[in-house]
């Protein structure tokens, strides 16, 4: 396992791309299924804080997730980075009664501005559209990924079964709208 | 110091029962949940997909959201 010998802080460069951020849920779902990968392959980078990184690497060694994500923070494309303002990110976790590593992914995303967020915790995916930002869960890591051509319709198809055979059990409403998004990028 | 307490089976179930139940109707977050149970995420997901726990009602509403507008994005 590795720890973070140095976790960055602050913005980046102006120029350099909006960050997006991920929370621990997209992480260990997508290596449930297999498809960690997709995310380098989509995002080319990912940011995390040390919650998460400790929630999913360090709490959950040796399960899902916890190797593929410390192998990319060894690799260089998933940073740790902690916020800068803890206090702002202890007053969200109280005013909203929501975990402090939730309230850590959202205070990280306003802090870096970020572009994105993955998150598949209803807590976290609400405060940040709250801010304006975008907000992703892996159904939507999978549409885009169709729609990149980085899998096939029908591998978004198998993956989001088994989605929701691995504790990702979402109505079949939802995954009636998947379907649609999906077909919607066949005709691209 | 720590103090070990030794639960019988029939109230861990109980208890275990009453948070899956709170997670899937919304009351509680996945991390609280993992956190209550004294469980790595990775492991409370693990939990959930042996317990056949569908996600809660306002997660799939927003993830049917989220749906809805990358398809209308084309």
């Amino acid at each position: 396992m590795c720890y973070p010998e140095k976790v960055s802080s602050a913005r980046s460069e102006e120029d350099a791309p909006l960050p997006i951020i991920s929370d621990a849920s997209v992480l260990i779902h997508l290596s449930r299924i297999g498809l960690f990968s997709l995310l380098k392959s989509l995002y080319s980078e990912l940011t995390i804080s040390p919650s998460v990184f400790h929630e999913v690497v360090e709490k959950g060694w040796g399960l899902p997730g916890s190797k593929e994500t410390n192998r990319a923070v060894l690799e260089g494309w998933v940073k740790v980075v902690s916020v800068v303002d803890k206090a702002e990110s202890v007053k969200i976790a109280e005013r909203h009664g929501i975990q402090m590593a939730n309230a850590e992914t959202v205070q990280l995303a306003k802090e870096l501005k970020s572009s994105l967020v993955l998150a598949d915790e209803e807590e976290v995916r609400r405060l940040v559209e709250e801010y304006g930002l975008e907000v992703h869960g892996c159904l939507g890591v999978l549409v885009e990924a169709a729609k990149a051509r980085l899998i096939t319709v029908s591998e978004a198809t198998k993956a989001a079964e088994q989605l929701r055979g691995s504790g990702y059990r979402i109505s079949s409403k939802t995954l009636k709208s998947f379907r649609e998004a999906l077909k919607l990028t066949e005709g691209r | 110091m720590t103090v070990k307490v030794k639960v019988p089976g029939r109230i861990r179930e109980k208890l275990l029962s009453e948070i899956l139940a709170m997670y899937s109707s919304g009351e509680l977050s996945a991390g609280r949940a993992a956190e209550m149970l004294g469980l790595p995420r990775a492991a409370f997901y693990q939990l959930l997909a042996e317990r056949d726990v569908p996600l809660p009602a306002k997660l799939d509403e927003s993830i049917q959201r989220e749906l809805k507008s990358l398809a209308g994005r084309k």
